[in-house]
């Protein structure tokens, strides 16, 4: 077991009481099929508790190729051209992704977009500073699996934040800037300060990281860890 | 102001599909089936 020390002051205010708020924190990327599947189980682990609306998701930008250009391109061609190889050994395990996603209930779309996702995360930076953050990313992620929304086209973007609540001349304003590069970069930084090698990872009430997409029963017994639902037997 | 810190704890975790910053690949999960794909085709662009 790794151990590191951290900062709480993160944690929800009064976590430490029954029933109290428990803050979980997803360092996550748009078009990273494994935070698609991770938010999903995460969410179904939440969703099967009796106290399912005191855990507190917070979306923190991790941005997995700041190189990544502008201009949209295919998944294999994105692939192919950093990574050399062929595309047909990328559509293979996109397919099997495809397969594992669809076993868990998921629209997974092989014909999505990569590009740059840093105007995404300005945009998410923004949405957490409205309370929208969840809603924002979720209603955006599920889409762009799904094949139903291009994240890369500015209008479709601004249209989406506008859908869960944001003002879209807020929205357009940020797009045109540089507002919340530095809350970005700053999420990034402070993931790889508690560890994080790769994304999905989350962070339960700064006590408990999870790497990786785990199986909703990890995350159960995660938040059963963090919050528990049961009182162990002499315990007061 | 100080802020007091506890060790953060890495879960017990089975194997997980997850993306790599480092090189932009997305790693499938073990897997020990037959039928399984070889371990150069488990990955994924991002």
């Amino acid at each position: 077991m790794s151990l590191l020390r951290i900062d709480t002051s993160i944690r929800a205010e009064g976590s430490q009481s029954r029933g109290a708020p428990v803050v979980i924190e997803l360092w996550t990327d748009l078009g990273c099929p494994w935070c698609y599947v991770g938010k999903h189980r995460l969410q179904r682990a939440i969703d099967r508790r009796p106290d399912a609306d005191r855990f507190q998701i917070k979306l923190r930008s991790f941005e997995l190729n700041p190189d990544a250009p502008r201009e949209p391109e295919s998944i294999e061609s994105a692939f192919t051209r950093s990574h050399g190889g062929n595309a047909e050994a990328v559509l293979s395990a996109e397919r099997r992704i495809q397969g594992i996603a669809q076993r868990e209930g998921l629209a997974f779309s092989l014909d999505r977009l990569n590009a740059n996702t840093f105007d995404f995360h300005r945009i998410l930076q923004h949405a957490n500073e409205q309370g929208r953050g969840l809603e924002f990313f979720s209603h955006v992620q599920d889409r762009f699996f799904a094949g139903e929304l291009n994240p890369f086209d500015p209008n479709a973007l601004t249209q989406a934040a506008g859908t869960v609540g944001l003002a879209v001349d807020r929205v357009l304003e940020v797009m045109a800037g540089q507002d919340y590069a530095e809350a970005a970069h700053s999420d990034r930084r402070e993931g790889q300060e508690l560890g994080l090698s790769g994304v999905p990872f989350v962070v339960f009430d700064r006590r408990v990281a999870a790497p990786g997409a785990q199986s909703v029963e990890v995350y159960e017994q995660i938040l059963e860890q963090v919050a528990p639902l049961t009182t162990p037997m002499g315990a007061q | 102001m100080t802020t007091p810190s506890v060790p953060l704890q890495f879960a017990a975790s089975e194997p997980a599909g997850w993306c790599d910053p480092e090189t932009g690949v997305c790693h499938l999960p073990e897997d020990t089936s037959p039928a399984s794909t070889p371990v150069d085709d488990q990955v994924s662009a991002s």
